[in-house]
């Protein structure tokens, strides 16, 4: 393969040239996507990229250089400017060693070929479908949105042994719904899907959905500040969690002691009913990898555990310099960004309370969906805006509420957990339940 | 380069269609330290192309990284067979308006180019920041200095004949500080993110930015929990910046006008805010962070009124977003890199000046909260609900600013806000300088303004 032998020729270079470790990285891909404005298909975008990206050691002295497009000339130029870079740059103490060739098992289902094969005229003709099903809910409503299909190969090589190659295919459709209301009101609602495999489309379904959500959203209302309960559907439930933990137990951050989590290892830091977990083996989930961003294999992580803290996710430069276990994480944005530990499938398991049992009782709340509620820029302070969300009197939903803010703690949202749905949402490995949570500060 | 302009002009196109070719060649430097740590250090040259193509109201957009003359060919080739393709799918008609066409060639217009500085100097400024924002802050858990400059060519050919060549410099340098005591977790930050070259960093004073930024971290572990409710807040320049970029600028991008995504469609003309308001987004700014000569279509850049004196008066427009509100094409499509269609975007957006001191307007709200240094934000321009946050923040009792309080964020509704306004201070200043995201594109922009005061933003405390 003629990627896999530029990384391999590169990663040799070099070591020839004086790193002490090094590591190659190439991409090729291409990506089809059609957008959709005012209802109506609009365009169609394609093409195709390729990148390389090298990073090199020298001593605990890194560099790291990268060029797009791929070609062979220009892998010498980027080994030259990493090592360039590397000789100036004063060491870095927390680099113990790029991580050792391991033995991996495969996920099964991360590359189909019947989603290569898609055509623009299937693709075509199933967004119509989508739309559709969106008129015929209500043929007053406007959608925009879009469909987009990826194939990528990825190729790592490094000084000790990593040789791997990896392709994958994806297909995703979004769509958002928008209702005009009387007096100038509009209500909107998305809904979207993710897929690996062509088995699981879904555009019929996520048209559907969008434009109920919109038509529910028209007429939002103020609430009065004060103590509410707020119950999160699935997606809330995952973006917030994931949020949360996704920093706080991310070793980067714990080394670098910017996380609410140092030290909080067996620690609790949620409710007792409160497991999650992350999962990269999962088959055909859509942040399903057989091994991580630097070649190194990917491990399920227990997070949570009936409140627990019990792990961090890391990667081969945290893992070293805590001194606990690499579990397989590291992530990159893009080739010229430095590997980071970062969530993969996140799963929160269901609890023991029925989808009534849930809104049962509460006598003032907010049911929250599609939204996060965020820490404030890796604080310790949630303090997030309700992006949609519905008020709940004496356990019926009543009315979608508007310009409605939360403020907790990451500490106190999680411990106030009360109760977790039976039920889960499992979107391509994203797995969550609804979760209720008590006496939480409402700002309207 | 002709080259291109020929190939373009091979394409079998109607009165009302169009295609352009762009190249977009970006160079870019960045070093980031932690706790005076070197940890990343990273260069990146990246080049490719991209095909844009109207066909009988249809897009088809092609990107590439092949620029051999037959990869440019391609590229032209498959973006309008795919246009021509799927335009008996396209109901909703797309035009392009093209008042005049341009041919110019702008030089990077620098002092000093960064690309000249050694990395050893580069390392050099960080880590003396980094070190002062230690220096007497007891509390500091950690911290984080980022320095980055990159030197972007865009080269574009349309089928009008415009053909444009210009280069665009951008040199950022920030520090985040983290302070912890307990449970309790503060963060703050600051940057400086200019267009001009690494003049920018050596007038910065990272003796002095470095130290303040450490002991405001620090101050934070003392102040008081961020109260909760709807009040009267009075913000800085720096979220006044995010506070119009978010609540509305986004808003008056005509893209979102088109796609009825816009809570500001149709207003034109109407009073949408206090008169004391006027909102201007202006990329021609020499060195501010948002500033560019043409934009990613070819159009020359100018200054653009959104609000003057509380009355909606423009947008921001495209090629096409032109063509569909019958409006002058002024130059505000920007795409993130080649492989990214050029989308409405804002440069420099701020509030205009008012009359009053920042005293004055203290006592106009009489109790509220002064919020300050602002994090960012985002915004759901159909609906045009908002969101922004503020690194600290003051008690404002009896019309005097007071004791500290946490970070925290706010929300407000765009068409509500500005007619909420109380006063507008006399203190402009461009004091964010920020990177926008919209569709998975990011660019550089700045926004500011002088002090203002308003009425009834909901803050999301916890107290």
């Amino acid at each position: 393969m003629k990627e896999l032998d530029l990384c391999t020729k590169g990663v040799r270079l070099a070591e020839k040239l004086g790193a002490t470790q090094a590591e190659a990285v190439a991409l090729r891909g291409r990506s089809v996507s059609l957008s959709i404005e005012r209802s109506s298909i609009k365009g169609v975008d394609e093409g195709s990229f390729s990148s390389f990206g090298v990073r090199v050691y020298i001593g605990k002295s890194v560099g790291i250089s990268t060029v797009t497009p791929l070609e062979e000339n220009k892998v010498e130029v980027a080994i030259k400017k990493a090592i360039e870079l590397a000789r100036s740059s004063p060491p870095d103490e927390n680099f113990v060693s790029l991580p050792e060739s391991k033995e991996f098992e495969e996920v099964p289902g991360l590359y189909d070929k019947a989603i290569e094969d898609l055509t623009s005229e299937e693709l075509v003709s199933n967004i119509r479908k989508g739309i559709n099903a969106l008129k015929d809910v209500d043929k007053t409503l406007d959608a925009a949105g879009s469909a987009e299909l990826f194939i990528t190969e990825r190729f790592i090589v490094n000084s000790l042994g990593v040789e791997r190659s990896q392709k994958a295919s994806g297909l995703s459709f979004g769509i958002e719904a928008l209702k005009k209301g009387s007096n100038g009101d509009v209500g909107t609602g998305f809904d979207y899907f993710f897929t690996r495999t062509t088995k699981e489309l879904k555009f019929e379904e996520v048209g559907v959905n969008a434009a109920n959500k919109a038509i529910k959203n028209v007429g939002g209302r103020r609430v009065k500040s004060g103590v509410y309960t707020l119950v999160l559907d699935e997606r809330a439930t995952l973006e917030t969690i994931g949020g949360i933990v996704g920093y706080g137990a991310n070793a980067f951050y714990v080394l670098q002691k910017a996380s609410y989590y140092v030290n909080k290892l067996g620690t609790k830091v949620a409710s007792e009913q409160l497991n999650v977990l992350d999962d990269p083996l999962y088959p055909y989930g859509w942040s399903s990898t057989p091994f991580d961003s630097e070649g190194y294999p990917s491990s399920k992580v227990k997070l949570i555990e009936k409140g627990i803290l019990m792990n961090y996710i890391t990667d081969s430069y945290t893992a070293n310099a805590l001194k606990i276990e690499n579990n397989g994480h590291a992530g990159r944005g893009g080739l010229a960004d430095k590997p980071r530990p970062r969530l993969t499938n996140l799963q929160i398991a269901p609890g023991e309370y029925e989808e009534d049992e849930l809104f049962k009782d509460i006598k003032q709340g907010i049911y929250v969906y599609d939204s996060a509620l965020s820490p404030v820029e890796g604080s310790s302070n949630i303090s997030s805006l309700v992006d949609y969300g519905f008020l709940i009197e004496d356990g019926e939903i009543k009315y979608p509420v508007k310009n409605t803010m939360v403020g907790s703690t990451v500490f106190e949202l999680l411990q106030s957990i009360e109760a977790i749905g039976k039920r889960t949402k499992n979107e391509a490995g994203r797995i969550a339940p609804k979760i209720r949570i008590r006496d939480v500060k409402v700002s309207g | 380069m002709s080259e291109i302009k020929t190939l373009v002009g091979s394409l079998k196109l109607e009165k009302e269609d169009f295609a352009d070719f762009r190249i977009t060649e970006v160079e870019s430097t960045s070093l980031v330290v932690r706790k005076g740590n070197v940890e990343q250090v990273m260069h990146d040259i990246s080049i490719g192309g991209a095909a844009r193509v109207l066909v009988n109201g249809s897009w088809g957009f092609y990107y590439t990284t092949d620029l051999s003359s037959e990869g440019i060919r391609l590229a032209l080739e498959k973006a309008y067979k795919a246009a021509k393709a799927l335009s008996e799918n396209v109901i909703e008609k797309s035009k392009v308006k093209i008042e005049r066409t341009y041919e110019d060639e702008v030089k990077l217009n620098v002092k000093i180019d960064p690309r000249s500085i050694s990395l050893e100097e580069k390392v050099k400024v960080v880590l003396e920041f980094d070190k002062n924002i230690w220096k007497g802050n007891e509390g500091i858990a950690t911290t984080s200095v980022a320095l980055s400059d990159s030197v972007k060519k865009e080269y574009i050919v349309n089928s009008y004949g415009t053909e444009v060549k210009y280069e665009v410099c951008s040199t950022r340098i920030s520090g985040s500080a983290v302070a912890k005591e307990g449970d309790l977790i503060q963060n703050v930050s600051t940057s400086v993110g200019e267009s001009r070259g690494w003049e920018t960093i050596k007038e910065f004073d990272y003796v002095k930015e470095g130290q303040e930024l450490g002991k405001r971290g620090v101050e934070l572990l003392k102040a008081l929990p961020p109260p909760s409710g709807k009040m009267n807040v009075i913000m800085d320049q720096s979220l006044v910046g995010v506070f119009i970029h978010e609540a509305f600028g986004h808003a008056s991008e005509a893209d979102a006008v088109k796609a009825n995504r816009s809570i500001l469609s149709g207003l034109i003309g109407k009073k949408v805010g206090d008169e004391a308001i006027s909102v201007t987004d202006d990329p021609t700014i020499p060195g501010m962070r948002g500033s560019y000569p043409y934009d990613s279509e070819g159009t020359k850049a100018e200054k653009r009124e959104i609000v003057r004196n509380g009355t909606l008066v423009g947008y921001l427009h495209s090629l096409e977003t032109a063509a569909y509100l019958n409006a002058k094409p002024n130059g505000a499509a920007r795409a993130m890199n080649f492989s990214s269609k050029p989308i409405v975007r804002m440069s420099n957006t701020f509030i205009e000046n008012g009359e009053y001191s920042l005293e004055e307007l203290a006592e106009m709200i009489k109790n509220g909260i002064y919020l300050a240094k602002s994090y960012g934000g985002y915004v759901d321009p159909a609906r045009g609900q908002f969101y922004f946050t503020a690194q600290e923040g003051y008690l404002v009792e009896n019309g005097k600013i007071g004791r500290k309080v946490q970070n925290v964020s706010m929300s407000g509704l765009t068409l509500d806000v500005l007619k909420n306004v109380m006063g507008v201070g006399n203190d402009l200043k461009l004091a964010f300088p920020g990177t926008c995201g919209k569709d998975g594109q990011w660019v550089p922009v700045s926004g500011g303004g002088p002090h203002i005061a308003v009425k009834e933003i909901v803050v999301g405390g916890r107290k």
